[in-house]
């Protein structure tokens, strides 16, 4: 399935046919990648976001997630031409790419969900190469920028990840997923989703 | 030491004596003790925020960052009630503290230890409570239904993961814990506390 066939579903279709993709895998989990240290700029500005309640161009969406009003988390999202994309692209050898530091407060929630990652499709790859992108060559990452403090949860279909600063977990794009930090301290990590050049596949 | 002298220490005191005694004992987690059968008392839930007041409810600085979003819903059982004695039967409790925890989705209740103070000082004679040595603290959970993704239960470090309907758990008195719930369903477990 073309994955802008995918994403360009309202999120409530969508979930049901990335709920019936994750029953019959028998692949129920996130799998672990690597460490990696990356060289994080500090001096970033981050931003509320409730990105259960929006779509990517901001505009109101209702997803049905139970809880999305409380699914709240700082964010801070790398522009394109910034040096630390252009680090994380070499990285993972990936071409077209979203790039963000999420924040999970202490004592703040991001509800169970599916990704539709659609900035990375459609904001940051080009039109010409979008339609040719399947769903399963979508790259999905996420990468702990600090040790897991007891509290700290997120949990990736059935699996409960563990964590050490730079561990790098994937997971494809019908995997539920969600996290809390019951925690007393601020929870970073690096989200990446991305795509190689279709026409280089 | 005796139940009354753990349980009369504030709470940012208690918390570090409990963390360290969970050290030192290896850090363990919990157990699983079996299933049973048992129907959930239907009655009103009123809302708790157990962080932010002591065993007279009256306001209690705990220490516990954001305690104030620490909140469920929960039935405080009489030690008399049916249900807190088919529950003390159960799990041969002289002394019991039962309650009925519904977690909303979208709630969560940050790392804690647990103190049970009404337990201590309102459910069991003083002068049979200095005898209780600490150690004695019976602590279960049961849960109602089965486990939806999105529901965590962390004790110590690791995750109570795939629970059924009338799955049991315990855990010594100074383990940390904490539970949330991401999913689209509400979550109820029946706590058991005793001696």
């Amino acid at each position: 399935m073309l994955l802008y066939d995918l994403i360009s579903m309202p999120y409530k279709e969508f979930v049901p046919v990335a709920w019936q993709k994750y029953n019959e895998s028998e692949y129920k989990g996130a799998t672990y990648v690597g460490n990696h240290l990356f060289d994080i700029p500090y001096d970033i500005e981050y931003k509320m976001q409730y990105p259960h309640l929006y779509d990517h161009n901001g505009q109101n969406e209702d997803t049905g997630i139970k809880g999305a009003e409380r699914s709240g988390f700082q964010q801070h999202r790398f522009s394109q031409d910034s040096d630390f994309v252009q680090e994380v692209k070499e990285y993972f050898q990936i071409d077209y790419i979203y790039c963000a530091i999420n924040n999970l407060q202490h004592q703040m929630m991001t509800a169970m969900h599916f990704d539709l990652n659609r900035s990375a499709l459609i904001k940051y790859t080009p039109l010409e190469k979008q339609k040719k992108i399947l769903a399963e060559d979508k790259h999905r990452y996420i990468v702990f920028l600090q040790d897991q403090e007891m509290g700290q949860i997120f949990q990736v279909g059935e699996q409960y990840l563990s964590w050490k600063a730079g561990d790098i977990y994937s997971f494809p794009w019908y995997m539920p997923h969600c996290t809390a930090n019951c925690s007393a301290e601020d929870r970073f990590l690096l989200s990446v989703a991305g795509f190689v050049d279709p026409d280089t596949l | 030491m005796n139940i009354i002298e753990l349980s009369s220490m504030p709470y940012p005191e208690y918390t570090p004596y409990a963390m360290d005694r969970w050290e030192k004992e290896g850090k363990p987690s919990f157990e699983y003790h079996g299933n049973m059968k048992f129907d959930w008392p239907e009655m009103e839930l009123p809302r708790e925020t157990p962080f932010l007041t002591d065993h007279n409810d009256e306001p209690e600085d705990t220490g516990i960052k954001a305690a104030d979003i620490s909140i469920l819903q929960q039935a405080q059982l009489p030690p008399d009630h049916e249900f807190a004695l088919e529950m003390a039967e159960h799990f041969g409790l002289r002394y019991n503290y039962v309650a009925l925890n519904e977690l909303k989705t979208g709630r969560m209740m940050g790392t804690h230890v647990d103190r049970h103070r009404k337990l201590v000082f309102k459910h069991i004679p003083r002068e049979a409570a200095e005898k209780i040595h600490m150690d004695e603290k019976q602590r279960y959970v049961v849960f109602k239904e089965d486990q939806q993704i999105g529901q965590m239960f962390q004790v110590g470090e690791e995750f109570i993961t795939n629970w059924k309907a009338g799955d049991i758990f315990s855990f010594a008195w100074y383990v940390p814990h904490a539970t949330a719930n991401a999913s689209n369903y509400d979550r109820h477990l029946v706590s058991v506390v005793g001696y």
